[in-house]
Formats: C-alpha cells, structure tokens, sequence
C-alpha cells in the first residue's frame, strides 16, 4: 500500500470515529413535544389545552406551574394538567422514551472498528548490559462489512421503531388523560353524593329533633321516638359511608395528578363539567376510532419492521463478515502492512431460527390487529349505546323529572302553609328531591364518562382486551411489555 | 283586592235582598215570601190555575267564598237548586229537564202526593235519561218546609249539590213573619287544591257549607230588633249539625214531618238538624248587634282542615326550625300554642291553590278565624241597605277591653 492511499485510509478510520462519538448525544424532548402534540390534535383539544404542548425545563418549572394551579380551584382542565406535568408513571414513561429512543439509536450507529495494537519486545541479553534490544509494534483496525453494509436499512428500522414507541406513548398520554377526566367525574359525583346525604341527614336530624319534642311534650309514643331515632340513625352511617368514598376517590386523582403532602388539600370547583355533544352515528363512530386506533397503527407499523428485518435476515447467508487492514513495525525493519478478511461459515446456523421467528411475528401481529378491531368494534357499539342511552335519560332528567320534583317540594310547601301536611312529611317530601338529584348526578357522571370514553376512542385510545369503556373497570394501559421484534 | 270586590258583592246582593222583601211583602199579603240567601226563588208560570215551574238538572260551577269555585251539580245554575216556594191547596206542574251525563229523578221530600210522583228511580218511576224531560203535577195538601232532592245515584248527586227547598205556606197563615230565611246545610270533600267534590267521600269532609257557601262567603242573615224572624234549616249531608245563634232564644216551630204544637216547643239556643230533616225555628232578636250564625260542630266552622296533622300543642320547635329552615329557608313552624296564628300565617305564605285558608274573615276588632258553617245575624234597630256591611256600632262602655288588673279589677 502507498503511503498517500495509507492516510487517506487512516483519516477514514479517525474522521469514522469522530462522527460515531459524535452521535452519542442527542435530545428526546423535541419527540415528546410531538407525543403532547399530537395528543393534543387527537382530542382536538381547544386552546384551553395548549399546556399540553408546553413542556418545562426543569424541576423548579414543574413545581411552580403546580403551585400555581394549586392556588385556584382544580378544574377538569387544571387536573389534566397536573397529571400530564406530574403523573408519576406519565413521567417515567417520558423519560423511558428516552431510553428507547437511545436504545433504537444504538442500532442504527455505525459499529465501531476493532483496533488492535500490541508492542512485543525481545528480552535477550536481559542480564548483559550491553546486549542488543529490539521491539516490534503491530496494530490493525477491521470493521464488519456486512454490519456497515445492513446499517441504512437498520436506521430505518430504527426510525420506526422510535415512532412505534412514540405512538405508544401518545396511547399511554390519552389513556391517562381518559383516566383523570372520569376520576374528576367521580370525584365531583361521590363530593356531591356527600353533600346531598348530609342534607338528608340534616332533615333527618330535625325530624328526630321535633319527635323528641313532641315526645317531651306528650304527643307521641315511645315508639313513634324510636322510628324517629332509626332514621336518624341509618342516615348517619350513609354520611359516614360516603364520606369514605369521597376520600377513595381524592386519593384516586392524588395518585393520578402525583400530589402528596399539603399539595393534597385542593378544593375542586363543585359542578360537573360541561361537555360537547357527540353527535355521530355509530357506524361513523367505529369508522374514525378504528382509523385513528394508535394501537392498530403501531401494530402494522410493527409488521413493516418485521417484514424489512425479514428480508435482510434472509438476504444474509453469511452472518458476519470483517474486513481490516494491519501495519506492523519492527525495530530496524521497515513497516509491513495487509489486509485481513474474516467470516463465519454458515454451516450450522445459517439464522434459518431468526427467519423463522420473523415470520411468526408478522402472523401474530396481523392477528393482534384482527383482535384489537373485532374487540373494538364490539365496544364502540356498546358505547355509542350507553352514550346515546344516557344522554336520552339525562335529558328526560333534566327536562321532566327533575322540574316535576321541585313543583312538588314547591307545591308541598303550599300544602303545608295550608296546614294540609306537617313538617314531617315536608321533610320526607325534600329527601325525595334530593334523591332525585342525587339519581341524577349519577346519570350525569355516567354520561360525562362515556363522552370522555368517547372522546378517547376517537382520539385513537384503546380500552384493552375484555374491559367495557366505560364504569368503573379500568381501562388496560398500551401493551407496553411487547416484544418489540428484539 | 278580592276581599273588597267580594264585599261589594255582598253589598248589591243585600240591597237588591232588602228591597225585594220590601217590594214582595206588599205584593202578596198572605205571607213572606222566603229568603235563599245566597240562593233564590224559582219562578212560576199560571197556566190554566196550576203553577208550572221549571226545574233543570245541571252541572254548576259555585264560588264557595272569594276565589274559591266549586265544580257542583245543581239545578238551574245553582246548588242549591232555587227555592219552589207555593200555597197550600195549590196544583203544581214541574217539568224536570236533565242536563246531566246521567239519569236522574226528583224526590219531593216530605210531600204527600201520588205514590207515582215521588219520584224514585226505579220504584215509582223510570229514570230521567239525559237529554229528557219528565213531568210531575200534584196537589199540595200540606204545608211546611220540604225539600226535593234526586232519588238516583244519590251518593253522587246529593254529594255534588243536588238538592233544594221546597216551601208551602199555609192557606191562612196564623201570623206574619218578618223575614223568613231558608238556609241548606251541606258538607263536602274537596281535596285542598282541586275544585270537584269527591263524591267516594263519607267521612273527612273538609268543608261545610250554608246554601252551598262557606265563611267568609256566606251572606250575614238580617234582622230588626223585635221583628219576627223564621230560619227553616235543612240538611241532607252526611252528619247532623247543632245550629247555634248567639243573641237570641229559639224555638223549634216545626219539621218536614208539620208544624210542632206551641206545647211542645222548647226555647233553646242550639237546634241540632240531622240528616233528612227540616228544623224550622222562629225567635224575636231583641238586642241589635252582631251575632255569630254558626254550626256548634267547631271543625265545622273552619275551611279545609287536615286531621291527621303531627299534633305540635305545647312542643317547642325551636332548635327544629332552625335546622329545617337550612332546607326551607321560609319555614315557619305552627301549632305549638295552638292554632290562633294560622290566620295571620296563611296571609302571607301561599297555600295550595282554589284553597280558602282553614280561618278566614276580618272583624272590626281582629282576624275573625272563622270558616265553614259561619255566619253573622245582624240584628239592628232600624234595617238599611248599609246594614249588611257594616259592623255593629257599640254603645260606648260596652265591649269587653283590656284592663290593669290592680288598677281596674277592683
Ligand atoms: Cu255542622
């Protein structure tokens, strides 16, 4: 080898080395910013969303910005925020995309040279101070062809692989979001469950209250007074009851906004809030939901990888193939330098294994797919029912039943101005109102659910395997656990 | 408002009242023509010497006192059917037409008369069908206070109004009263808030009424001191009623069954009436004033009344009301002292509506808190068209006023 083609060689191999460290860093926000983004237009969010996109630099920031929002009343919107800035899991999800992302990275590097040098010295006459030393210094530097040569389609692969993850988040963020909205739901309904049966337990504590009188006075009999006391009694222990509800689901959206300490004592604004309404027939429905699906996506996004590993698999009989150059120089001797070439033979493993599983990953996702579609239709039907059911019921709510049980508390009190019912029955009259309101608070946050279930599903969510949407079974979280195809 | 537009009312019907007593009184010399107050008097045609009249069974729509209207049956427009006053010795022709949705028959309660003319469904006659019109002519051989009242479905029909006087004066009346009043005793269930009397009713009737009136709505009953005055009572409710008239001592002249020899009439101050009798009494006021008219029964002199209200006598609501008004802001708790306040009370909280409150009327002095079978005989020394609206006016030292127990008592 001359020496000019020796140094063009040489500078290769360093300027090689350069790039590759070079590689090593590289940023993972701008990919979340795209996850919250694309979040974002998935729920076709308005601007009152926009923190979604937003994404603090450091610790201090996040702090400050739940400080901040913990100083008002929580709103729906407030606690979506926290969960998005603070959900423990969210953030360790985050953060692993980072890992992956580097992960993927990783593969699609140009592997690195082997150099080799060694320095070998002649040690006769050790004992003669006068004897003649020598040394020989021989060094190499090979790289694996066929890696080099796979590596533009690896990075391809790798690119996938980084946006399979990144739709898996975006599936993870939605279902955290889904999540929080009907614990906001259920929170402001057991809240206002509390409220209505600690007014009924007031009613019943004045109805006790005028029984003891009236017993005091003459008027009843003991067992008129002991009736009078097991109302007030049982009403006491569903106050007690629900208060513990009421706690079960604060501690729910604390787990969920990643709250602890005194950043647990918000007050949440006490109405429910107010929804758009769905208006799309169920076959529209199930159309966008299964277009938009972030699981079905990744799965045949998943496939594509799968197929482009397979063809190279296969393309690759040999599975590895190094290529080097070597100099040698020895004492007084000019330097020698080759090239070295080595591979394996593939006479046992010829990666017929490796095929073999790609293949059956192909198969087995197509199948996941089938699944995913057969069982999200499924649910989408029976969603859009229990959508369209409670919106129904919500509305005869609002419009009859509800107006028909405060003309009877209004008419009740004429009835007793006119002295035609006493106050006890008045009383039982405002229990019977309250429990209407309470029914229909029921309604509501069942409705508010399913809309949110809704809203996920059109966002592209996923609601697992055997879960229905909506009620109280969680909805399973993307299949995170995969086999990734690695 | 209404009180005033109601008092007004009163006014015209009293005066056009007074001067028909004056104006018939001299018309007909042989007796006094009675006064339905509230109510009237069926007219009559001659033809050929037998009196016709004519009677239609109707549905009637009657203000029971101000703003309070009752969808009644009645006859002629009005509950109690108008009074068919004749003479002794007289033929009289009624036609009886029905505008009900149901058959119907007149009963001549009391009458001696042809067995076929006394008009029982059934027995002495076929139904009157809607639509139709039956006959009934008779002598009347008797004289006194009668009534006549359906004899078909008569739960329902009586129960809805149907009913009214029938008076034969006596050929040569032994005397001349001054005022002949003709007053019906009736009771009814009208659930507070509705306006149909629930003819299922047998017990718990809410209210009781004077010619189908209830206090504040009933007409207060004239009289001139000294002047002889006859009230013929008849009751065809469910339940007897003690008649009680302050100021005056009476007595019981006669039945439907005739009149009572003057041997057996007793002074008393309270004439019990019961179910399908006539009490006719007669008295001579001699004390000018204004005197309760009012049926002894005290729940029945009150409107609308619930009887199975929680009794609250003596029971101190205090801490109740300030928990229930957490509920209702505009609570007010009744009855611990009983229920004198409930006048006061019910003017300014709304009841149910087409619902008089349970005491009602204003007096000179206070609240009146009276209702039902509740009157006032106004007994004055000279009658005037003013005499009906306006109150007694006392001579000076003699009502009954507050006094300083130490200073005064003595
Ligand atoms: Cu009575």
């Amino acid at each position: 080898m001359n020496p000019l083609k020796r140094k063009i060689l040489n500078y290769f191999i360093i300027i090689s080395l350069v790039i590759v460290s070079g590689c090593k860093t590289y940023r993972y926000e701008a990919d979340l910013m795209n996850v919250k983004s694309d979040a974002m237009m998935r729920l076709s969010a308005a601007d009152d969303m926009d923190f979604l996109t937003s994404h603090p630099n450091d610790d201090n920031e996040v702090n400050s910005i739940i400080g901040k929002i913990l100083e008002n009343e929580l709103t729906l919107n407030s606690a979506i925020q926290l969960t998005v800035l603070n959900n423990p899991e969210l953030q360790a999800s985050f953060e692993k995309l980072g890992i992956q992302k580097a992960e993927l990275m990783q593969a699609a590097i140009l592997p690195n040279p082997n150099v080799h040098i060694d320095r070998m010295e002649s040690h006769s006459g050790r004992f003669l101070p006068h004897a003649r030393q020598y040394a020989q210094i021989h060094w190499s530097v090979s790289i694996d062809l066929l890696d080099l040569l796979s590596k533009p389609n690896l990075a391809k692969i790798s690119r996938a692989q980084v946006e399979i993850a990144k739709m898996r988040l975006t599936n993870q963020l939605l279902d955290k979001i889904n999540d929080v909205s009907k614990a906001v739901h259920n929170f402001l309904y057991e809240k206002k469950h509390l409220n209505l049966l600690e007014e009924i337990f007031e009613g019943s504590e004045a109805k006790l209250e005028l029984a003891i009188e009236q017993h005091k006075a003459g008027n009843i009999s003991d067992l008129d007074l002991v009736e009078q006391e097991m109302e007030y009694q049982n009403d006491k222990l569903n106050v007690n009851g629900q208060q513990y509800k009421t706690l079960v689901a604060r501690e729910k959206l604390n787990r969920l906004m990643g709250l602890w300490g005194t950043m647990t004592e918000w007050v949440m604004h006490s109405e429910f809030p107010r929804v758009k309404e769905i208006n799309l027939t169920r076959s529209e429905l199930i159309t966008s939901a299964i277009e938009r699906n972030l699981e079905i996506a990744a799965a045949s996004y998943e496939i594509n990888v799968y197929k482009r590993q397979h063809s190279m698999n296969k393309a690759m009989i040999i599975p590895s193939f190094e290529f080097g150059v070597s100099r040698e120089k020895e004492d007084g001797h000019d330097p020698t330098s080759g090239r070295s070439v080595a591979f394996e033979l593939p006479i046992f493993d010829h990666n017929q294994s490796e095929t073999n599983r790609l293949s059956a990953m192909i198969q087995k996702q197509e199948k996941e797919i089938r699944a995913i579609s057969i069982n999200l239709r499924s649910q989408l039907k029976l969603l859009h029912a229990l959508y369209t059911g409670l919106r129904k019921k919500l509305t005869y709510y609002e419009n009859a039943v509800l107006p028909i049980r405060k003309k009877y508390l209004s008419l009740s009190e004429r009835h007793y101005n006119g002295m035609f019912i006493g106050p006890y029955e008045l009383l039982d009259v405002k229990r019977s109102e309250l429990e209407a309101q309470q029914d229909y608070d029921r309604i509501l946050r069942d409705y508010l659910n399913a809309a949110s279930d809704l809203n996920h599903a059109l966002a592209g969510g996923y609601a697992g395997g055997s879960g229905m949407f909506t009620g109280d079974v969680k909805t399973s979280n993307v299949r995170r656990e995969k086999d990734s195809g690695h | 408002m209404k009180h005033k537009s109601t008092l007004l009312l009163i006014k015209i019907v009293l005066v056009l009242i007074f001067f028909t007593l004056n104006s018939l009184g001299t018309s007909n010399p042989s007796y006094t023509p009675v006064i339905t107050p509230d109510g009237s008097t069926l007219p009559y045609k001659m033809v050929d010497g037998v009196k016709v009249f004519h009677l239609i069974a109707e549905r009637v729509k009657r203000e029971f006192a101000p703003g309070f209207f009752v969808d009644c049956w009645g006859y002629n427009g009005q509950t109690p059917g108008p009074t068919i006053e004749a003479v002794e010795g007289d033929r009289v022709r009624i036609l009886v037409t029905n505008k009900l949705p149901e058959h119907t028959t007149i009963h001549w309660h009391g009458l001696f008369l042809p067995n076929g003319m006394d008009g029982v469904g059934g027995l002495t006659q076929r139904y009157i069908d809607p639509g139709e019109t039956y006959l009934y002519e008779f002598d009347l051989v008797q004289h006194g206070t009668f009534m006549y009242h359906p004899h078909a479905d008569e739960a329902v029909q009586m129960a809805l109004g149907m009913e009214g006087f029938f008076v034969i004066h006596p050929k040569t009346p032994p005397y001349k009263v001054d005022h002949d009043y003709a007053v019906f005793l009736h009771m009814w269930q009208i659930p507070p808030g509705t306006s149909k009397p629930n003819p299922n009713a047998m017990f718990d009737f809410n209210y009781f009424s004077f010619n189908s009136r209830v206090y504040p709505g009933t007409a207060p009953v004239l009289a001139r001191e000294n002047s002889l005055i006859r009230v013929r009572f008849a009751n065809l409710s469910m339940e007897s009623h003690p008649i009680h008239i302050h100021g005056v001592s009476f007595k019981v002249t006669a039945t439907e069954g005739g009149d009572i020899p003057e041997s057996a009439q007793r002074p008393t101050t309270t004439v019990n009436v019961p179910p399908g009798t006539v009490k006719t009494i007669e008295f001579v006021p001699e004390y000018s004033g204004d005197w309760p008219f009012h049926c002894h029964k005290a729940h029945h002199a009150m409107n609308a009344m619930e009887h199975n209200l929680p009794n609250m006598i003596g029971v101190n609501q205090t801490n109740a009301d300030k928990k229930i008004q957490k509920l209702f802001p505009n609570y007010m708790s009744m009855g611990t002292n009983g229920m004198g306040d409930m006048q006061d009370h019910s003017e300014h909280m709304p009841g149910p509506k087409n619902t008089p409150p349970m005491m009602m009327g204003k007096g000179p002095f206070a609240n009146i808190s009276m209702g039902g079978m509740f009157t006032v005989l106004k007994v004055r020394k000279e009658l005037t068209p003013d005499s009906a609206s306006t109150w007694y006016d006392h001579p000076p030292g003699t009502v009954s006023r507050k006094v300083d127990i130490e200073e005064d008592g003595k």
